[in-house]
């Protein structure tokens, strides 16, 4: 928010914001693996838990940009594993046109990655949100300055958290 | 609320006649027996202020201005609407945001200072436009519907494209801004009046820069959005907005335009913005029938009683709106039209969803295409 002080302000370094959708079944247990195996991964990505990632939409996305996201991962089964049959064909489906539309915008379709992870594959999950925050990082920040709790974007997505 | 008496009393809602001409006209009281543009204007005066922000019935209205037309007592229904929003929107109600509110979230990306958007590098060759020059031509989002509604085959950059064509042909190179915003007509209409500031002024900024005396728009939200409501939040603009319809009606009636033969009967939709809003009616029709060849065949509904395509401001889209597009499709396969040209990339896309819906069947399938995108199709090489 305008007029606080982050800890960007403070180290001057840019440390970039990253809304993460993740699948509750196959990619959520690869990370519940990350972090069982104390795998180091980047810490700066709020994940939102999804029931699948056939519920994500351009809605989702883009508001996750206008709340001021540098990126926005989404992580799911690979294509066949999904456990409902059809969540990360559709996912994969609505990427294209949101892809455009960021690029138009002039954000870059880079700020958008969705990647198929294996099922309880700690190592990989790390490594795949290792690089994305790698590359927001060489991006740099989003042109969109307003940046609010991230809550307000897990309320959207109707995600239940983990108390 | 602060501002009751003000909002009944501005739009002359308090000198309601009670008559009901409005709903009887009403697009939405047609499909829906629980919407009543009268009742509504009943229950602002007599409720309570709390009632009428948190009434739902406020949102599901098309301001499409077809009571306007009718009242005998004059009632500013359109405003009277869009001033509740406003202040319905302060206490943080909203209506029923289609698409997953991704329009909405764009609109507010949009407004973001330090955006900087890769409009023009996909535009043709074949077209010039200038940094500089005393015409701008205001795109609007044709770019973004293409890229969002790709699956309902939807053109409306054909239209930005065509009328850059037709400018092109009447000697004119217009401006056209790298970084423009979107226009704010759906922010303001949903009661964000900040949102909508936000991007006012950022175009007032970008055009102003160009040097532009006149700004050409080819989208009639955008032509009432620059022409009505900038000068009325900003103050004098110092350029004259016009719509594209009248500049092609005027060097049609000069001759300076030149078509080929066309053997096509198409039928024109009037949008609520240019035609009942902005009285242009007659501008788009005299330049259509200049084209030999091409035979206008009114729908039943036309000029200030055509119906409206069922949805506004990307908000509540149901199965009412769908009825209303239903029945616009009705009409335009009914006049034996091979065509159905509109001027508004809204219309076009809601009027192609409902076309795509499963439910339509065959009979309904009709071409449609935009009027700038026609009109540059139908010039002679």
């Amino acid at each position: 928010m305008e007029g606080t002080l982050t800890a960007e302000d403070i180290t001057q370094e840019f440390n970039p914001r990253i809304a993460g959708f993740i699948c509750n079944w196959g990619a959520y247990s690869a990370l519940d693996m990350a972090g069982i195996n104390k795998q180091k991964y980047a810490p700066n990505v709020n994940f939102i838990r999804l029931m699948c990632l056939g519920r994500i939409h351009a809605g989702l996305i883009l508001k996750a940009f206008e709340l001021g996201a540098d990126g926005v991962l989404l992580l799911g089964c690979p294509s066949g594993s999904c456990y409902y049959g059809f969540g990360i064909d559709r996912a994969k489906e609505i990427l294209p046109p949101i892809k455009k539309m960021l690029n138009l915008l002039g954000l870059g379709s880079k700020r958008l990655h969705l990647s198929e992870v294996p099922a309880g594959d700690g190592e990989f999950v790390a490594r795949e949100i290792n690089s994305f925050e790698r590359r927001i990082k060489k991006l740099g920040p989003s042109p969109i300055k307003y940046r609010p709790n991230m809550i307000a974007l897990q309320q959207e997505a109707g995600a239940f958290s983990k108390e | 609320m602060k501002d009751k008496i003000r909002i009944i009393a501005g739009t002359k809602a308090n000198i309601c006649l009670d008559c009901g001409k409005c709903t009887a006209a009403c697009p939405v009281a047609r499909h829906d027996s629980g919407f009543s543009p009268r009742m509504l204007v009943y229950d602002a005066i007599h409720g309570t202020d709390k009632e009428i922000e948190n009434d739902a019935r406020i949102w599901e209205c098309l301001t499409c201005a077809t009571c306007e037309v009718v009242c005998p007592s004059g009632v500013q229904y359109s405003n009277f609407i869009r001033s509740l929003r406003e202040e319905a929107h302060e206490i943080g109600v909203t209506g029923q945001c289609a698409h997953g509110g991704a329009l909405q979230s764009l609109m507010h990306i949009m407004a973001a200072d330090e955006l900087q958007q890769d409009r023009l590098s996909q535009v043709p060759k074949q077209l010039e436009i200038a940094q500089t020059s005393d015409t701008l031509f205001f795109v609007g989002c044709a770019h973004y519907f293409d890229a969002f509604f790709a699956d309902l085959d939807v053109k409306t950059l054909q239209a930005s494209q065509g009328s850059i064509t037709l400018l092109n042909r009447m000697g004119i190179v217009p401006a056209v801004l790298p970084n423009e915003r979107c226009c704010g007509h759906d922010l303001l209409n949903s009661g964000d009046v900040e949102g909508f500031l936000k991007l006012a002024r950022q175009n007032m900024k970008e055009i102003k820069a160009t040097g532009a005396r006149r700004v050409v728009v080819s989208c009639p939200e955008g032509y009432h959005t620059l022409k009505v409501e900038y000068p009325r939040y900003l103050g004098s603009t110092g350029f004259e907005v016009i719509h594209l319809s009248q500049l092609l009606a005027e060097a049609v009636s000069n001759g300076n335009l030149e078509f080929k033969k066309l053997n096509k009967q198409v039928a024109y939709h009037d949008p609520c913005r240019l035609g009942r809003i902005s009285g242009i009616y007659d501008e788009p029709r005299a330049v259509l029938g200049a084209i030999s060849g091409v035979e206008i065949r009114e729908m039943a509904h036309h000029r200030a009683n055509a119906l409206c395509c069922g949805t506004q401001s990307w908000m509540n889209c149901g199965a009412i709106n769908k009825q209303m597009q239903i029945e616009l499709l009705e009409e335009a396969k009914a006049t034996g039209a091979d065509m159905l040209i509109t001027a508004c990339p809204k219309c076009q896309i809601h009027l192609k969803c409902a076309m795509h819906d499963e439910g339509t069947g065959q009979e309904l399938q009709i071409q449609i295409q935009d009027f700038a995108a026609f009109v540059a199709g139908a010039l002679a090489t």
